[in-house]
């Protein structure tokens, strides 16, 4: 019996514009997924959603349509024993570490302070938007638990008794003067002091 | 014969780019090697009980699966979930995966990304799509002669040029975005993140007092970059030269910006558009039976 070689074995091209259909309705779906929600059907944009998210994913957004103006830091500080620490900032720690090593983990423990501060900003707006906020109201956010978390549990604090603490934003400005030259400015927000219940 | 009949029966007779998407399996394995083990100093934090991210859990049935670090109680066993991945990328590199390691690599994948959205970048996005589509690079035999072996091959010649798209998409919907904004088309945007010690060093954001020339032009370039990409990297006489464009952008990005992962994940995505000849004598030369003196 002769050997066939490959090109004896070619599949119908229906089969085969099956597949790239396949892989045509995925990137469609993708592009769609982008830039789709002002120029496609409402109904499509669902089934495209629906598709994409979460497995397909994907944001790609960093620095655009404008880089960021301002960027957040978590403070906090904390009373012992021997009275409050200083306003401590853990995320510089990491940016110092990451300056020196740009291929270490410092950068991803910075991140996660990153979003944590983003977190904190957000709530701080979130809760001015509530008539006569209570400390509740502050201590039931999200971030604010993400916060305590970090304090109790990972923090150069977590095995000392800690009797309270508090935490905050430190916001860093910037804005193009009539020169065009960039200007900083400082705002810093805190959180109300919570007390530990023992 | 038309053009599409040609491509189509030689995607189908022999595999042309066999070498050209192991390396691109085998470089960006290495990369999530370095990713993993450096996450995995952390790990407790990153993705187990240590945690300070805020946590999304919003979906139900299978897409629940997609992001099982998001349930506090799961995060107890990340490991379960980190080690196994570190292991077949591990295999990986060594030419040891398949269909199944590999669709097994995406998941585990997925869960670690989406464990934490914190150190996300726009290149773990990216990788996450990529290794979706490498799956579907089946190794098939160019002696193999069955209407399955056609098949596979088709289907790996098709995913391969996804992940060319897919990279291309990337930097298109990055362009399109930037083009919606002001600080880009106004040559401002790299002045004002290199003002933030954040994104680059205390010393360069004390330095840089205004927008120079130089700047402008640096925010130009990459927006053409970006804008262009999708069109210029099928064109074969520029593409060397808007990949090594592209390649010393990433590069900056790593040591002056200061985002690591991404700069690292793009240019290990790059090796996807390395010639199939070149491709196969790197993979020769870094042979480890050749690199240890071990005749084959």
């Amino acid at each position: 019996m002769p050997v066939q070689n490959s090109s004896s074995y070619r599949l119908p091209p229906a089969i085969l514009w099956i597949i790239i259909l396949g892989f045509s309705l995925h990137f469609f779906s993708v592009l769609g997924y982008q830039f789709g929600n002002e120029v496609l059907p409402k109904k499509l944009n669902v089934i495209i959603d629906r598709y994409s998210v979460p497995w397909f994913y994907q944001n790609y957004y960093m620095f655009a349509p404008d880089p960021t103006y301002h960027i957040n830091s978590f403070i906090y500080r904390v009373e012992t024993d021997s009275g409050w620490s200083d306003w401590q900032e853990p995320g510089l720690e990491e940016l110092n570490r990451h300056w020196q090593n740009r291929f270490g983990n410092s950068s991803d423990m910075y991140d996660m302070f990153y979003g944590l501060s983003n977190a904190l900003f957000d709530g701080i707006i979130f809760v001015n938007f509530i008539d006569n906020p209570t400390d509740e109201n502050w201590f039931s956010l999200p971030a604010h638990n993400a916060a305590e978390r970090y304090i109790k549990k990972n923090s150069t604090y977590a095995d000392a008794e800690i009797l309270s603490f508090q935490v905050g934003v430190k916001t860093e400005h910037h804005f193009f003067d009539n020169e065009l030259h960039i200007q900083k400015k400082e705002v810093f927000q805190k959180y109300p002091i919570k007390t530990i219940q023992r | 014969m038309t053009w599409v009949n040609r491509t189509f029966n030689t995607w189908q007779n022999s595999l042309t780019i066999a070498s050209a998407s192991d390396l691109f399996i085998k470089i960006v394995y290495l990369v999530l090697i370095w990713s993993t083990v450096k996450l995995l100093f952390i790990g407790n934090v990153v993705w187990g009980d240590d945690y300070f991210i805020l946590l999304s859990d919003p979906f139900t049935g299978p897409d629940r699966f997609a992001m099982l670090l998001n349930i506090p109680e799961v995060r107890s066993y990340y490991l379960l979930f980190a080690l196994p991945f570190l292991g077949l990328i591990v295999a990986g590199l060594f030419g040891f995966h398949n269909v199944l390691t590999r669709s097994v690599v995406w998941f585990l994948f997925i869960n670690l990304h989406f464990g934490n959205g914190s150190v996300s970048t726009g290149g773990h996005h990216l990788i996450q799509q990529l290794l979706f589509f490498h799956i579907f690079l089946f190794q098939v035999n160019d002696k193999k002669s069955s209407y399955l072996s056609s098949l596979g091959r088709f289907i790996h010649h098709l995913a391969h040029y996804s992940i060319w798209l897919q990279i291309a998409i990337l930097y298109l919907v990055s362009g399109v975005w930037k083009l919606k904004g002001d600080l880009w088309l106004d040559g401002s945007a790299m002045f004002l993140t290199l003002s933030f010690k954040e994104f680059g060093f205390p010393w360069l954001a004390n330095t840089i007092n205004e927008n120079t020339f130089f700047l402008q032009l640096l925010t130009w370039a990459v927006l053409a970059y970006q804008v262009l990409f999708i069109v210029l990297v099928w064109i074969k006489p520029i593409r060397k030269w808007v990949l090594l464009f592209g390649a010393i952008f990433h590069i900056s990005i790593i040591f002056l910006i200061g985002i690591t992962d991404f700069g690292l994940f793009m240019i290990a995505s790059y090796s996807i558009f390395i010639n199939n000849d070149l491709a196969d004598d790197i993979l020769r030369k870094l042979n480890p039976k050749r690199v240890i003196g071990v005749s084959a």
